[in-house]
């Protein structure tokens, strides 16, 4: 499972040997803030102990230091030392200090910035490059169509590419000169790129090479030799490797052996993956921390794609290359799309704030909700999504439960065979965490990510079908717990919470109302705890969700949602 | 590492008073410093000469237009290659029988070189050069190709962003509170070459009157989207096109294409500018001041207006400081954005809900009776204990 990069940087005495490790910290790092979390055996069994981060908005300290003050943070909770004179102590020491292993992964410094300039008019190779690149920490950027020379030189100039990626099918591309004027302008205002991707005929990449290569690193590919599958993998891979090697350089050594360093993708899609062979349904991860990442495993594959410039704070100037009204109708009350510019504006410019108020929650959960639904059409799944399982990250989970709740429902629409979906939440990033660790250790990390890798939100049943009538009944139903029965009934058009507690199972039953043709989800076993925090949810919106299309009514129809999502929320 | 001898940040103030601060001014292109290390500089001295643009080396087909062998092109020139002509001069000569046959240069620029093969000549354009000045009073540390680097004194007051190009001049407070907007008849012929104190805002109208009147820059508290939109072209609706890439490297770059500078120092909106700032300014009313991008006060690490105060006593390390009861702060959450209130007790540790990180929260006083509880992180500190500033 762990790749054989992974692997030569750990040169802890466990190396290959999970049995030998005890203690492990895994440092989720992000340019200003750094989480760091604890596992260690519990009666034998590796087990999440605590979390801490770095002092948020501390001025002026690196990377390192970042490391270090969350380390610190992270000694204080749990009174166990882990660093002595700002160095990790290691290997674990029977009292209990230090750990046998510190893993690295985030994204601790800004993804690389790849700008795709065809050569040509072919938008074949563009599109594969794009898919591979986003499967890399890189902000990746398309070149505008058809742009003369002093359009790209501005253009190349403004985005100042760590990549440029040159895609050409002909021998002769009709671009190819204002690329080159592109490059001299890059040479010129010392910015030139680290590395040229030229993904084109041999004759176009020696012209290139001639010209530039005693300035700039070039890599050619030639398309018509080597598969585009193969040309996609391999780029990720580079990419991967390269901003790997540039974080290493960023951290002073903390222990006697360098701490192997696996990227936020590669760690969600490793997690991603354990979850869907250890549960066998169609899975989806998403992340929306310094951008946004989705996993998406179904039918036995995984389908990974990050987009760095699209989330709800440093990037949430995403919003605005939607139209205003897109993101605004998710809103249950109006906002001018000046509001919405000024709102974005000041989180993009102040991202480390939390998001306390509700008004401003449910900003950004509108415009997560559009960034989502576009980026599930980027990967060509576009919902309704067959889904039974949705995992969320720390950032969406900050909606609070409820409004967590229906973003991921609104926006994924999820449609799963049985009408079952589990929506469940990582509240310290032990999900990358974990899958950083499995890398290295994969039984100690698939152990603990059995245990406490995710943390129960909902338990939703969905109406999948069209329903057209709404307010009239859909389905009738009982909950029982014991002694205790609750009857309910729900119309077409709403959902219904609710809460679990108790320790004994929990059963429920569900009619269809007389008329109804959809096919109802069932509970195949009573539940058990632990709960849900919001318990069970009821989705009668069907599916698509039929969100109405009159300003007022649709933002009647919001509200409603979100109060049948939160009714009784205190109680979770 | 002098965050960590406690858990909790320390940070700088948004107004630091009587401090030395590195300077330095920057050229995208290499070009050549213009002073010495050592050497006293005031605001308009310049300090960088460095091209406007990249020259973009031009080939003429010499060969082709004068009809001769391409290797004959060398005997043809009008000057040595190496030579400066201007736009419209004849490069290379030919006679055809009784006629005279010339290439011109397109633009004034140096006969680069010669290809042989091709018969072609490369000429590179000159670039207008463009100088930087010091845009502060100080002594220059360094000097090299593209970056001088200064040493001043003085207050600094950081602001969120800055639109438009570094500049200088003298301040001037045109409003006498800072919740006021600034408005187009208050705009007197005065601002020639003064950095405006315009309060809360500026609308469309009266940007359109600083520029006509030869302000150099202003200083808000906040811009709205219309004025964005409407008095500097900024591109930030559905129309643009895609931002792609990061978010503050675009943002960055639309902003600093505005025509007039402008340091915002709360946000984006109708935002009162913060009181001790306002005090600030409207004590160095008159006074020389800067305005700096973020990358030109790397001590500071965002965009600032230096009110330059030469003399002994200036603090040679920046302070900074932790969450403690009388600091004032402001809100940073955009809900309660700019909010400033005074901080009304030691932070403590607070954890949201189980299993959950642990964050620090302080207790904020915004007016008698209105105590609330935020996360630091929502809150930057806007200066040390001074309640008359509030």
């Amino acid at each position: 499972m762990a790749s054989a990069s992974a692997r030569s940087e750990q040169a802890a005495p466990h190396e290959g040997d999970s049995s030998a490790l005890r203690a492990a910290a895994v440092c989720v790092a992000f340019p200003t803030v750094v989480h760091t979390l604890l596992f260690d055996l519990v009666q034998g069994t590796p087990r999440f102990l605590a979390a801490a981060q770095s002092p948020p908005n501390a001025d002026a300290l690196s990377i390192a230091d970042r490391v270090r003050a969350s380390l610190a943070m992270l000694g204080s909770e749990t009174g166990r030392q882990l660093l002595q004179d700002g160095n990790l102590i290691t290997p674990r020491h029977p009292s209990g200090d230090g750990v046998d292993l510190l893993v690295m992964t985030g994204l601790p410094l800004q993804p690389f910035t790849a700008c795709i300039v065809p050569l040509d008019d072919d938008p074949t190779l563009p599109h594969l490059l794009r898919n591979a690149l986003q499967r890399a920490p890189t902000a990746v950027a398309h070149a505008p169509a058809n742009s003369s020379s002093p359009t790209l030189r501005a253009w190349l100039r403004e985005y100042r590419p760590d990549v440029l990626v040159m895609t050409s099918s002909t021998v002769t591309p009709p671009h190819l000169d204002a690329c080159r004027e592109g490059i001299y302008e890059l040479i010129g205002y010392a910015v030139p790129p680290a590395l040229g991707l030229v993904i084109a005929p041999d004759a176009v990449q020696r012209a290139l090479a001639d010209e530039f290569g005693a300035t700039l690193e070039l890599v050619g590919v030639d398309p018509s030799v080597y598969p585009p599958p193969a040309i996609a993998t391999a780029i990720a891979k580079e990419m991967r490797e390269r901003y790997r090697q540039a974080a290493r350089s960023q951290l002073a050594p903390l222990t006697p052996f360098p701490a192997p360093i696996i990227d936020l993708l590669e760690a969600i899609e490793r997690a991603a993956s354990f979850i869907y062979r250890r549960t066998n349904t169609p899975t989806l991860v998403v992340s929306a921390t310094a951008g946004l990442s989705i996993a998406l495993a179904a039918e036995g594959h995984l389908r990974l794609r990050y987009w760095a410039d699209r989330d709800m704070s440093a990037e949430a100037l995403a919003f605005l290359t939607e139209s205003a009204s897109e993101i605004t109708r998710w809103l249950p009350w109006s906002m001018r799309s000046d509001e919405l510019t000024e709102w974005v504006l000041n989180r993009t410019v102040r991202p480390a704030a939390q998001l306390i108020d509700e008004r401003d929650r449910a900003i950004a959960a509108a415009g997560i909700r559009v960034l989502l639904q576009r980026a599930l059409h980027d990967l060509d799944t576009p919902p309704p999504l067959p889904v039974q399982l949705i995992c969320c990250d720390p950032a969406l989970y900050a909606l609070g439960p409820a409004l967590a709740t229906l973003t991921l429902l609104d926006s994924c629409q999820p449609a799963p065979a049985g009408g079952r979906v589990t929506l469940a939440f990582d509240d310290v990033y032990a999900l990358p965490a974990l899958g950083a660790l499995a890398a290295i250790a994969p039984a100690y990390a698939a152990a603990a990510l059995e245990e406490d890798g995710l943390l129960p939100l909902a338990e939703c049943l969905v109406l999948n079908e069209p329903l057209s009538q709404p307010g009239t009944l859909a389905v009738r139903g009982q909950l029982v717990q014991g002694q205790a029965r609750r009857q309910f009934s729900l119309p077409q058009g709403s959902l219904l919470r609710l809460p679990l507690d108790g320790t004994e199972p929990v059963t429920l039953s569900l009619q269809p109302a007389p008329g109804l043709t959809a096919p109802l989800p069932t509970l195949s076993e009573p539940l058990t705890p632990p709960w849900p925090a919001l318990g069970v949810i009821l989705d009668a919106r069907g599916r698509p969700i039929p969100l109405a299309t009159e300003p007022e009514q649709r933002r009647t129809q919001l509200a409603s949602w979100l109060t049948d999502v939160t009714a009784g929320e205190s109680e979770a | 590492m002098s965050g960590l001898s406690t858990t909790l940040p320390q940070v700088k103030a948004a107004l630091t008073r009587n401090v030395v601060l590195r300077v330095e001014r920057h050229s995208p292109l290499a070009g050549q410093p213009m002073v010495q290390a050592g050497l006293p500089v005031q605001p308009a001295t310049p300090v960088l000469t460095a091209p406007a643009s990249v020259a973009q080396p031009l080939t003429l087909a010499v060969a082709r237009e004068l009809g001769i062998a391409p290797n004959e092109v060398g005997r043809h020139l009008v000057r040595p290659l190496g030579a400066a002509v201007a736009q419209g001069e004849p490069v290379a000569v030919a006679r055809r029988g009784l006629r005279s046959i010339q290439v011109t240069a397109p633009t004034a620029g140096t006969l680069e070189a010669i290809d042989e093969e091709t018969g072609t000549l490369t000429l590179l354009p000159t670039v207008e050069q463009v100088q930087y000045p010091a845009l502060v009073a100080g002594i220059v540390l360094s000097a090299e190709p593209r970056r001088v680097v200064l040493r001043t004194s003085g207050d600094v007051l950081s602001g969120c962003v800055l639109l438009g190009a570094e500049t200088s001049g003298r301040l001037l407070v045109l409003v006498d509170r800072p919740d006021r907007e600034l408005s187009p008849e208050l705009v007197t012929p005065d601002v020639q070459g003064a950095i405006v104190v315009a309060g809360m805002t500026v609308g469309p109208a009266t940007v359109q009157r600083l520029r006509e009147a030869g302000a150099r820059g202003v200083i808000v508290g906040s811009l709205t989207a219309e004025t964005l939109r409407d008095a500097f072209a900024i591109p930030l609706s559905s129309q643009s096109v895609g931002w792609g890439g990061q978010s503050q490297q675009r943002l960055r770059h639309a902003f600093r294409q505005a025509p007039l500078s402008i340091l915002v120092t709360e946000g984006f909106g109708r935002l009162a500018l913060a009181a001790p700032l306002f005090q600030r300014l409207q004590q160095a009313n008159t006074e020389l001041v800067a305005l700096l991008d973020a990358e030109s006060v790397p001590d500071i690490g965002r965009p600032s207006c230096i009110i330059v105060r030469e003399g002994p006593g200036a603090s040679t390390e920046i302070p900074r400081y932790t969450f403690a009861p009388g600091l004032i702060v402001r809100r940073t959450d955009p809900r309660g954005l700019g909010a400033v209130g005074v901080c009304a007790g030691e932070p403590t540790r607070q954890i949201p809900q189980v299993g959950s990180t642990v964050g620090w929260s302080v207790p904020v006083s915004f007016a008698p009776g209105d105590t609330v509880m935020l996360p630091i992180e929502n809150l930057e500190i806007v200066a040390p204990e001074d309640k008359a500033a509030r």
